[in-house]
């Protein structure tokens, strides 16, 4: 593919795939439900790796453990609306709120220490809100979960589209961060954070503005999971296997691009495609096609998919 | 422009600095002063103590002992970063920018330093590449340029904080001749016309000997003579701890300053 030709077949693919998107509920047959729950699957993580992809693409902040903010975002609604009766909303609120608190941590810790040290952190901090939801059983009701009443979940297709639209917000809101004053001091920090500083950016400030965006879009996701799944157990929220979902989906794509987390999701729909069709017959051996497409990756798309797309205009102007 | 010191209150004053790392003192009271306008070379051998002395100046470390006043205002506790928006600002030794970023993103980011419009430090940025010869580089990125655009994309960037006091450690150090002398008129330019007051590390001599109103040199931490360029050549302690007995000062003031 010519490389100037990437941008009007991008804009193409995103307007098809909105297309398909809006249109596949409105035929409702056996095979579409199951396109719809593949596709409400990946636009789960799509979510939730764009979401990633604001604190760990744009600004370098490599965390293993966002999880946390989705765990805490399905608890706030589980045992607020089970155990406590609150509103919806209000949840939600308190859901965000303790997030923000959680990021606010992480973000200072961030000014102290970085990359692989950060990492560890951000794991540890994941481990501890686990053991948090599976000890403290008389809030959380331990590992047999919080189960919700049938009022306080939402459908199939409802959480579709919830999620859909959660998607849509997403692009467009990490497409105006990353084109304004926050995305570019964002970059500034991941690509030189010294540097960043001798030429007058707040870091430590600007990195907790990012993640405290990123937690509460993470546990509104959570919230929202909650709702359609009905039931919130510690090993489903707070598990390493979504954060590094997160990650990978993000890194597959092209770290801090805008689309990045959109191009790496053929990895989800791939992992579930040969796990439908050849998991009953060779089990386990989605996760041999996973890691060989991680191997691959990393061996021929470092930098990620939207590197390669990137138009040569640029390259050219001069 | 000549050294005038009892008009105007200088734009930097370093008194008594002091810091050591471990058992090794970098840099002990070390005393200088700045004329507000003028250009200072900074020299001395191989681990005199510059590079402590220009991080400490702009924060990057905590002095032990001494005091840092810029343009009257004693910085010694502040941040980088408004040590930055007071008007100091620097380029590194090794190339430390942006690699990934665009040339006009990256004096953008200094740029955001003085305004919080992303039009205002666009224009900002696009005005400074422009000046500095940069417009056509304006959407490449750092990691295409050739050292020298390298050189000249940081130039712009610490130059999109709208500094006072700009510190550029070895900014010449691997430039072609026909480079410097471009980076000589772009420094005397920014000095002559936007007043920025300009300290200069730096190993290729006469840059230093045809550019500076005043040359401070550095051994073993401790300033070792102040005064001119012809001053300092002749002084039997620089030439014995750097230049060579042999230094000829006239040689090495080829390259004019323009103005």
């Amino acid at each position: 593919m010519h490389r100037n030709l990437a941008r009007p077949v991008g804009i193409a693919i995103i307007v098809g795939l909105i297309g398909v998107l809006l249109t596949l509920p409105l035929f409702p047959s056996p095979s579409t439900t199951y396109f719809m729950g593949l596709i409400l699957q990946v636009m789960l993580f799509v979510y939730l790796a764009q979401a990633w992809n604001l604190a760990g693409g744009l600004a370098g902040l490599f965390s293993l453990g966002h999880s946390a903010y989705f765990g805490i975002g399905a608890y706030a609604y589980a045992v607020g609306v089970a155990k406590y009766g609150l509103p919806p909303l209000a949840c939600f609120a308190i859901g965000l709120f303790l997030s923000a608190v959680l990021a606010v941590i992480t973000g200072l810790i961030s000014t102290r220490l970085s990359g692989m040290f950060f990492a560890m952190v951000t794991l540890g901090l994941n481990e501890i809100l686990l053991n948090l939801a599976s000890q403290l059983t008389w809030l959380t009701k331990g590992d047999a979960g919080t189960y919700l009443r049938k009022q306080f979940t939402i459908s199939f297709t409802t959480a579709y589209w919830v999620f859909f639209g959660l998607c849509i917000a997403a692009f467009v809101l990490m497409a105006l961060i990353r084109h304004s004053k926050l995305g570019t001091l964002c970059v500034a920090i991941k690509e030189n954070e010294a540097f960043s500083r001798a030429i007058g950016v707040n870091t430590g400030l600007w990195k907790i503005v990012i993640l405290l965006i990123s937690a509460a879009m993470v546990s509104i996701g959570g919230g929202f999971f909650a709702m359609y799944q009905g039931i919130v157990a510690p090993t489903m929220v707070f598990s390493f296997s979504i954060s590094i979902k997160m990650l990978i989906v993000t890194m597959i794509g092209g770290m801090g691009t805008v689309f990045g987390p959109l191009a790496g999701a053929v990895l989800i729909v791939f992992d579930e495609l040969v796990r439908a069709w050849l998991g009953s017959s060779f089990g386990g051996v989605s996760l041999v096609a996973y890691g060989t497409i991680l191997v691959i990756c990393v061996l021929f798309l470092p930098k990620g998919i939207m590197e390669r797309l990137r138009p040569a205009s640029r390259e050219a102007s001069s | 422009m000549s050294i005038n010191m009892a008009k105007s209150q200088p734009m930097l004053e370093v008194v008594g600095l002091g810091k050591t790392f471990g058992g090794l003192a970098a840099n002990a009271d070390v005393s200088f002063s700045v004329a507000r306008g003028s250009i200072s070379g900074l020299i001395g051998p191989n681990g005199a103590g510059k590079s402590t002395l220009f991080k400490t100046i702009l924060g990057v470390h905590r002095p032990d002992t001494g005091r840092i006043m810029l343009d009257g205002q004693d910085i010694t506790q502040a941040s980088q970063q408004s040590r930055c928006r007071s008007g100091l600002c620097c380029t590194f030794q090794i190339s430390e920018s942006f690699t990934e970023m665009d040339v006009r993103e990256s004096a953008m980011v200094a740029a955001y330093c003085r305004t919080s419009r992303r039009s205002e430090a666009r224009s900002i940025a696009d005005a400074i590449l422009t000046d500095l010869g940069l417009a056509a580089r304006a959407g490449r990125r750092n990691s295409e340029l050739n050292a020298f655009e390298r050189k000249k994309a940081e130039l712009a960037t610490a130059l999109a904080t709208r500094p006072k006091l700009l510190l550029l450690d070895e900014l010449f150090a691997g430039c072609s001749l026909g480079e410097i002398s471009e980076l000589i008129d772009i420094l005397g330019r920014l000095n002559q016309r936007d007043g920025i007051t300009l300290i200069i590390v730096e190993h290729v001599l006469h840059v230093i000997m045809s550019m500076s109103d005043q040359v401070i040199v550095l051994e073993s931490g401790r300033i070792i003579e102040t005064g001119t360029p012809e001053q300092v050549s002749t002084s039997p302690a620089v030439l014995k701890a750097y230049l060579g007995e042999d230094y000829n000062v006239d040689e090495h003031q080829q390259f004019r300053r323009p103005g």
